[in-house]
């Protein structure tokens, strides 16, 4: 079997990708100019039409411009890989490391330049918002014990109190089907149907005036396009160019205003959209849902009127990429860590079943998936569907761009996820219709709420750290919930455990109170109007999002390390309680001094070989479905703030989806009885501790699937390595696609796959701890790669090189 | 029930037989292959391994009932349903442990597990029918047709090893051969022609080829023992395609690997 190879075939894509990934990152200051500008212009105005009067501004007045060989217009900031500013959630953050640092692009992570005349005005613009934050409001809710937490980071919320929500696809459908100019006339018959003598309905005029206004905002600011296309046209002597740029004009006159007669003006539409909304606000995780299911109508018709070929489909879309690619978000560095690389997390769904149980893959699904793997970008975020009746094509062929080996795409289980969402009230019609929202989250396009995965952390980890130690924090000295005594005042496990379950009861209820400070203050200070105008039933509702607007609106909460409370647990219960092997003061002891001395390092070694999830290993596996299970009993205890204002739902539930976190969370984590070192990252979402599966694939899933994932609908997170050998040939390639029809079967969350490249096994071999999961298999012979003598690992490199 | 003692089992196999499988690693072999990949699992007894720093060693074996052999290859079945995949039983030497090896396919039978044995074929017949009425598919191992060269390089002759594989033709069982090649040992034009001949005549439809590597090497410093192959190197894909064509051309399937 030949290798798919996965090649760039239009030299405009190649050029525009080109351009985009040499950009350095930036920072663009028009955004924050215009809405200072239009707040001081309308500081009486009602909030929501303050918001939308804001973005009128912004989008008449920001720098625009269509690239040479551009076919989808229209940008975010000056530039591409520019990032706008949103002074309206936080800016003490920006003033401080300005004074710090000069400028954003000290960081030692992702960062962003600044031009040098931009300084001046940006301190100034901050001189206004000074105190009017979002980030400001909340901290003045905060009580002092949730401070005092986010500084221990047990929990941690502070991205929510920076930036907007984001986490939503609207509903792309009704714009597709009837323009923007469908959308006003809804708020317009809304209106008209308002008696102001009415409780609420001088609220509701204004919020619906606002979606009027910004509405048609969007619709000015494409015609600025059309205008700037056709300027244009006159400055180039490239005939396919100015023919090009004719064409461009001709889209940009029409959509998102009227609907889109054809797949060029489709596309376009939904970029307009999903622009603006991030230009609107700096949420991210703004997704497109199930852009193969609702293109396809557009696809199917130009292909059989012969108006379009499958070569110019998959140009548009990729050029659809870039453009999502061109997108970021600049953050605070306190939160930065929390999502490393300049992610934007800009899903798109494809392929599923409808709710007649039929599969829904088209040929658009397969061109999708093509063009993704040809771009090679971070953007889009692709997920696939799966079930149990996926054409085997689709299967092989997600598996073949899985195996190119750049983590995507991931891969969603339809088995799982849909009696999820039914067993939270979802109707049958929508729960088949679901699609995935930033990574692992799900949400039905257009009826959901924001962010259906959560706001904000909780450190398991952490948790396990402070129960161990009484409450109080070992490396702030603060104290935080103390009463219920520390490991060594513990006489069995069970007494342990009541300790656990009493520390996560008070820091869930802290993190939810964090979520309520958030959203009480989004709600007030930054509503999103065109969000809104876009999302069901809202306009009906004369409601925000955030004010209950959305049909359904259920979130959960953030869990970060239960890889590592599980085996922590593991040790303790083993060395402890029941072998007492360990004595619980020598434990501490050694966390303590980060297993100092050869007895420390004795000790971590013994504690390195308990038990560990992620093998199948019931012994641990069922401890990691207790820790899980405390905080569950928990949480669905609370309500959201849109509870008994609208949607269905109004709750929470689980996911284990916390993205990078699990670094940053694991800084503040001092060394822990699974053996784990201080300030070492905590494991990822559901996936095993890095280096503790060295069973293999199917013990992983073995040990994932025992979790309660049914009530997880916040979403699951499973990382999984490969080593390149599983993946090449035919024979190793069936079972590959073998075992991710067991996955679907055995009702997994999500999975996503990395293969392990030469370079990752030699990193392996300069830190062996990390990789201890690293299995190689060649005939006749199986091993942990790090166990391996030096020669030997080169062996397998230089295979690794050749062959796979 | 009895036990027996394992050296180890692998999940998510896939060079001994179809699909996904689970691989039950015996402990104990008559034979000592001069490139056993697997010397650990030569000696029938428990061992210590030793790692880089040879300060603590790992126990290799351990005794295990047919039930908690059983209970873990029980835990892949969506892999194997999804494959067509299963358990296979190899070693050391199966049939050296044929009782607990028989007791073991039995029961995954009873399961609808697939079973595969990997076999030297080198034991009693007894002890070899025993293990053959639970198995679905046999790997038999052919390393030389020369009984001399066979004792030179493995330690034993090979006559007991060929009557079997001959009585084991007759059962119409599904059967692969599997020859390690090893360069200078056994790669001649003669030897593996010789052995496709010998499947022909018996009705063996597929032989698989599969090409020396030296990774086992590393375990033998471990286990204090030496390598005697140590400069050998792999055979080149020119060769072993040149194999795999010479076998065809006796109209016997043949594959690279496993
Ligand atoms: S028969 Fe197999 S296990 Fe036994 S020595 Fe030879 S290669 Fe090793």
């Amino acid at each position: 079997m030949k290798d798919k190879v996965y090649q760039i075939q239009s030299p405009r894509v190649e050029k525009l990708r080109e351009s985009v990934l040499s950009k350095r990152p930036g920072v663009c200051i028009e955004r924050a100019r215009y809405i200072t500008e239009a707040y001081q212009e309308n500081e009486a105005a009602p909030i929501y039409l303050k918001r939308a009067k804001a973005v009128e501004k912004i989008l008449q007045n920001m720098s625009i411009y269509i690239k040479d060989g551009e076919l989808i217009v229209g940008n975010q900031a000056s530039d591409e890989r520019t990032a706008p500013i949103f002074p309206e959630y936080a800016v003490e953050w920006m003033e401080a490391e300005i004074e710090a640092e000069g400028n954003f692009d000290k960081r030692s992570g992702d960062n962003f330049h600044l031009p040098k005349e931009h300084i001046d005005e940006l301190l100034e613009l901050v001189q206004y918002w000074k105190g009017k934050t979002l980030h400001a409001k909340c901290y003045q809710l905060l009580p002092d014990e949730v401070k005092k937490a986010s500084k221990v980071k047990v929990i941690h919320g502070e991205g929510n109190m920076t930036s907007g929500d984001g986490h939503i696809v609207p509903d792309f459908e009704k714009v597709l089907d009837k323009g923007l100019e469908g959308i006003i006339a809804e708020a317009q018959a809304e209106l008209e149907k308002l008696d102001l003598g009415e409780v609420d309905a001088i609220r509701r005029k204004a919020f619906l005036e606002a979606i009027i206004l910004t509405n048609k905002s969007v619709m000015n600011f494409a015609k600025r396009y059309a205008q700037l296309a056709k300027d244009q046209v006159e400055e180039v002597a490239d005939p396919t160019i100015k023919e090009e740029l004719i064409k461009i004009a001709e889209l940009c006159e029409r959509v998102p205003a009227k609907a889109p007669r054809n797949f060029y003006e489709a596309v376009q539409t939904i970029w307009f959209i999903h622009l603006v909304l991030q230009i609107e606000s700096n949420g991210h995780s703004a997704s497109l849902g199930r852009v193969d299911q609702y293109l396809y109508p557009f696809y199917k018709n130009d292909i059989e009127e012969g108006t379009i070929t499958k070569e110019f489909v998959k140009e548009l879309l990729e050029c659809l990429w870039i453009k999502l690619f061109s997108i970021i978000k600049l953050r605070p560095t306190s939160h930065a860590g929390y999502g490393a690389g300049y992610p934007t997390y800009q899903n798109v769904t494809i392929g599923g079943q409808n709710a007649q149980g039929k599969d829904e893959t088209n040929e658009l699904s397969y061109l999708i998936l093509e063009s993704v793997a040809e771009m090679k970008l971070t953007q889009p975020n692709l997920s696939v569907r799966v079930h149990t009746n996926s054409p085997e094509r689709f299967l092989r062929e997600a598996a073949e761009v899985i195996k190119a080996g750049y983590g995507m795409p991931a891969l969603h289980n339809d088995e799982i996820i849909i009696p999820s969402l039914l067993d939270k009230g979802v109707s049958y019609e929508d729960a088949y219709g679901y699609t995935m929202v930033g990574c692992v989250e799900v949400a039905v396009p257009g009826k959901w709420g924001y962010r259906c995965t959560g706001m904000t952390f909780l450190n398991m980890l952490k948790a396990l750290e402070l129960t161990l130690n009484d409450g109080v924090d070992p490396r702030t000295g603060y104290e935080l919930f103390k009463g219920q005594g520390n490991l060594n005042d513990f006489r069995s496990f069970d007494q342990l455990w009541k300790a656990w379950e009493a520390h996560i009861a008070y820091y869930t209820k802290l993190s939810v109170i964090v979520d309520h400070v958030a959203d009480t203050q989004l709600e007030e200070l930054v509503p999103d109007i065109l969000c809104s105008s876009l999302v069901n039933d809202c306009i009906k509702r004369g409601k925000t999002v955030k004010e209950g607007g959305a049909i359904y609106d259920m979130v959960s909460g953030l869990q970060v390390g239960l890889a590592n409370v599980a085996n922590s647990f593991a040790s303790i219960k083993k060395y402890i309680f029941e072998e007492k092997s360990l004595k619980a003061e020598e434990l501490m002891e050694s966390l303590a001094n980060n297993f100092a001395g050869d007895r420390g390092q004795f000790i971590k070694k013994m504690l390195l070989d308990a038990p560990k999830y992620g093998n199948g290993d019931d012994y641990v596996d069922q401890l990691a479905v207790a820790a899980y299970k405390t905080y569950m009993n928990q949480i669905k205890n609370y309500k959201n703030t849109r509870y008994g204002r609208g949607p269905i739902g109004g709750n929470y539930y689980m996911s284990t989806s916390g993205i990078s976190s699990n670094v940053p969370m694991g800084t503040v984590t001092g060394a822990t009885p699974d053996g784990r070192e201080a300030e070492k990252p905590t494991a990822e979402g559901a996936s095993p501790t890095q280096g503790t599966d060295v069973k293999g694939p199917t013990g992983v899933l073995n040990s994932v699937t025992k979790l309660p994932t049914m009530m997880i609908t916040g979403g699951q997170l499973l990382n999984q390595k490969f080593p390149p050998e599983l993946v090449a040939g035919e024979r190793q390639f069936d079972r590959f696609v073998s075992f991710i029809k067991a996955f679907i079967n055995l009702k997994a969350w999500h999975v996503q796959f990395n293969i392990v490249s030469s370079k990752t096994l030699r990193a392996a071999q300069h830190n062996p701890e990390e990789y201890r999961d690293l299995i190689v298999r060649v005939a006749g012979y199986c091993a942990q790669f790090v166990t391996l003598d030096q020669k030997t690992q080169d062996d397998i490199i230089a295979r690794t090189e050749q062959k796979f | 029930m009895s036990e027996g003692l394992v050296a180890r089992i692998e999940s998510y196999g896939v060079y001994d037989g179809p699909g996904i499988r689970t691989v039950v690693f015996l402990k104990g072999c008559p034979l000592r292959c001069q490139w056993c990949s697997s010397p650990e699992t030569q000696h029938r007894g428990q061992e210590y391994y030793y790692g880089e720093d040879s300060s603590k060693g790992e126990l290799v074996g351990r005794y295990m009932s047919v039930e908690e052999v059983v209970e873990v290859v029980k835990q892949d079945m969506t892999f194997y349903n999804q494959s067509g995949g299963g358990v296979t039983l190899s070693g050391g030497e199966v049939l050296s442990q044929a009782k607990f090896s028989a007791e073991i396919l039995k029961r995954c039978q009873e399961e609808y597990i697939h079973t595969a044995i990997e076999t030297s074929g080198y034991g009693s017949w007894g002890n070899f029918k025993q293990v053959l009425e639970f198995t679905d598919l046999v790997l038999f191992d052919i390393k030389h047709l020369d009984s001399n060269k066979h004792l030179e390089v493995t330690g034993v002759e090979n006559t007991w090893i060929i009557d079997n594989l001959r009585r084991a033709a007759q059962l119409n069982k599904e059967m692969i051969i599997r020859i390690p090649v090893i360069p200078g040992v056994n790669d001649s034009k003669e030897n593996i022609s010789q052995t496709a001949q010998l499947a022909q005549e018996l009705g063996i439809k597929e032989v698989h080829l599969l090409a020396y590597h030296s990774l086992g090497r590393e375990k033998y410093a471990r286990l204090d023992r030496e390598y005697l192959l140590e400069n050998l190197e792999s055979p080149s894909d020119e060769k072993m395609n040149y194999l795999k064509k010479l076998v065809e051309s006796k109209g016997i399937k043949a594959q690279i690997g496993g």
